[in-house]
């Protein structure tokens, strides 16, 4: 068991240590011809600052976005539960689409990129407060309850936002669109960054103590009560913090799927499903497959650019986790 | 000892449990018996404080279940979660890792429930009755010799030979100090096993004694419906069974 655990960690490590490397040395050169030559050389002076911005940026959000995944599958009791599915992200959506909106209204203009990330994480929490105040029955998280209200509120979020696109112009709606496919920024806003990663740090930090407390609350209701645990403020614990890493997440790099879904899968088959492993397994397993898909999107490009980070989580995602599913392999909670 | 005193529930409108009051001793086996949806679970989930009763209380050991420590009771629920994915060493880790580890109490549940070769298995890869002896493993590590367990078809999916050895278990323990209570179908496992049986039907109590004087066939008819006849074992105890023709 331990040989496996190392070894599992220490696959994870080297896939975030080689894709940071890629991500760092990979560049574009402007052909003649109007195409780009993808070359890899040490960064400049000029770009290492935006490389390592991106790469911090993929390892905050990627260590945001598995560690919320793996809490949420443990409070929900659902190997189907990934931050999406409280309506986060389709919170921050609406935020984001209601921002615009206002700004077409009153004639304002909104910063492009950093200037969307208030709106987002605003819409994020005032998802995240209706999942929460509907989702409890007698003022104890109910789990079935609460997967419900969030995919309700997703929902009415997303098709909120579908609405609202008639009233902001074509170019604007480019901008909502380019967003909610996902985009890891080169230049993040200091304040975005550093929040996303003291959130993390802090989270696995109180998850990593209360390991045996998500164990126990992993073998049944019953059992666990009975076993002394306080399930209520553990629900309460999960549910809080896996919101912050999810509003962090998405305010910093939008609403990115497959993630979240993935990495506790991706950590349970290689490091087993005990949380005291699974939880800094489960990081760097976010971590490793955000940031191998950011240096993997540098070296596509199918003729508009390179790909949306959404686009290729998703491609990469979806497939993956069918394979999973049909080999039954990683799949207890 | 446990006292349930006036208990009355309701799951939305529907009555499941009314006028209820029972009191179960330290060193006893006490079985709670009754056909289906007759509030037997209901009942375990109310005596070990899992669910707040519409109406009355549950005392603990003078104490109102709700001030009762961790530690002092354990539970074992009918739908033990075979599915965590956890090896069967970690799960009996398990049972007092928020109370203070306690190694005999391990060894002596491993010893006694044959676990030591599945130790380093994962659960979800046992046989449902293997499960079912890590799941009363589990239950009976977590409390001490004077505890209290309360255990929701402990046997209902363990062969006759585990099933024997089990209520061995179980008796050895209640001679030890604790106090057991647990659901059972099986009546004549209920005949042998218990000191103390309690007979539910439809929410309310039949009757509630020693296992001579609840298992008579008219007690049995009006909780079940059916005439029951009762067998003479060997060892003098009557073993009730279904009349033929059901």
């Amino acid at each position: 068991m331990r040989v496996r655990a190392v070894s599992g960690l220490s696959i994870l490590t080297a896939i975030v240590l080689v894709a940071a490397l890629v991500r760092l040395t990979v560049g574009r050169v402007p052909l003649e011809t109007g195409e780009w030559q993808i070359v890899f050389s040490l960064p400049s002076q000029e770009v290492l600052p935006l490389r390592l911005g991106a790469t911090i940026s993929a390892l905050a959000a990627g260590w945001a976005l598995g560690l919320a995944g793996c809490l949420l599958q443990v409070l929900l009791r659902n190997p189907l539960a990934s931050p999406w599915i409280l309506g986060l992200s389709s919170g921050a959506g609406l935020g984001v689409m209601i921002a615009l909106a206002i700004a077409v209204l009153t004639g304002v203009t909104i910063p492009g990129g950093g200037g969307l990330m208030l709106p987002a994480v605003l819409g994020a929490l005032g998802a995240l407060g209706i999942t929460w105040s509907l989702g409890r029955v007698n003022g104890v998280l109910e789990p079935l309850r609460l997967l419900l209200v969030g995919v309700v509120v997703a929902s009415l979020a997303g098709a909120l936002s579908m609405a609202l696109q008639d009233l902001v112009p074509h170019g604007l709606r480019a901008d909502f669109l380019d967003w909610m496919m996902g985009r890891i920024p080169e230049a993040p806003g200091g304040g975005v960054l550093g929040t996303t990663l003291v959130i993390a740090f802090v989270v696995t930090m109180i998850a990593a103590f209360g390991a045996d407390r998500i164990d126990l609350a992993c073998l049944g209701e019953d059992e666990a009560r009975s076993s002394g645990l306080d399930l209520g403020r553990l629900r309460s614990g999960l549910f809080l913090g896996a919101g912050a890493l999810t509003a962090a997440a998405v305010a910093l790099v939008g609403p990115i799927g497959f993630v979240g879904l993935l990495a506790p899968h991706l950590a349970r088959l290689l490091v087993g499903p005990g949380h005291r492993l699974l939880i800094p397994a489960t990081c760097l397993a976010g971590i490793a497959m955000l940031l191998s898909a950011e240096a993997l999107r540098q070296l596509i490009d199918l003729g508009g650019g390179r790909l949306h980070i959404g686009v290729l989580t998703a491609l990469i995602g979806g497939p993956f986790f069918l394979w999973l599913l049909c080999s039954g392999r990683g799949w207890t909670r | 000892m446990i006292r349930l005193e006036g208990i009355t529930h309701h799951y939305d409108r529907v009555r499941v449990l009314h006028g209820i009051d029972l009191g179960f001793e330290v060193g006893q086996v006490s079985a709670v018996c009754g056909p289906n949806a007759a509030g037997k679970t209901t009942l375990l989930r109310i005596a070990a404080g899992l669910l707040k009763p519409s109406g009355g209380r549950v005392i603990l050991e003078d104490r109102p279940i709700a001030q009762v420590p961790p530690g002092r009771l354990a539970f074992m629920s009918q739908r033990f979660d075979c599915a965590s994915g956890f090896s069967v060493r970690r799960i009996l880790e398990l049972a007092r890792v928020l109370i203070g580890r306690d190694h005999a109490s391990l060894d002596r549940v491993i010893e006694a429930f044959e676990l030591d070769a599945l130790l380093d298995r994962g659960v979800g890869g046992l046989s449902v009755g293997q499960c079912q002896r890590v799941a009363l493993a589990r239950a009976l590590a977590q409390v001490p010799h004077d505890g209290v367990v309360i255990l929701d078809e402990p046997l209902a999916a363990l062969d006759p030979r585990w099933a024997r050895r089990a209520a061995d278990i179980l008796r050895q323990r209640a001679a030890e100090g604790a106090t057991i209570l647990l659901s059972v179908h099986e009546l004549p496992v209920a005949a042998r096993l218990a000191d103390h049986v309690v007979l539910l039907s439809d929410g309310g109590l039949v009757a509630n004694g020693p296992v001579e004087t609840v298992f008579t066939t008219q007690l049995l008819e009006r909780a079940y419906g059916i005439p029951f006849e009762l067998l003479i074992a060997g060892d003098g105890s009557r073993i009730p069974i279904a009349s033929k023709g059901i």
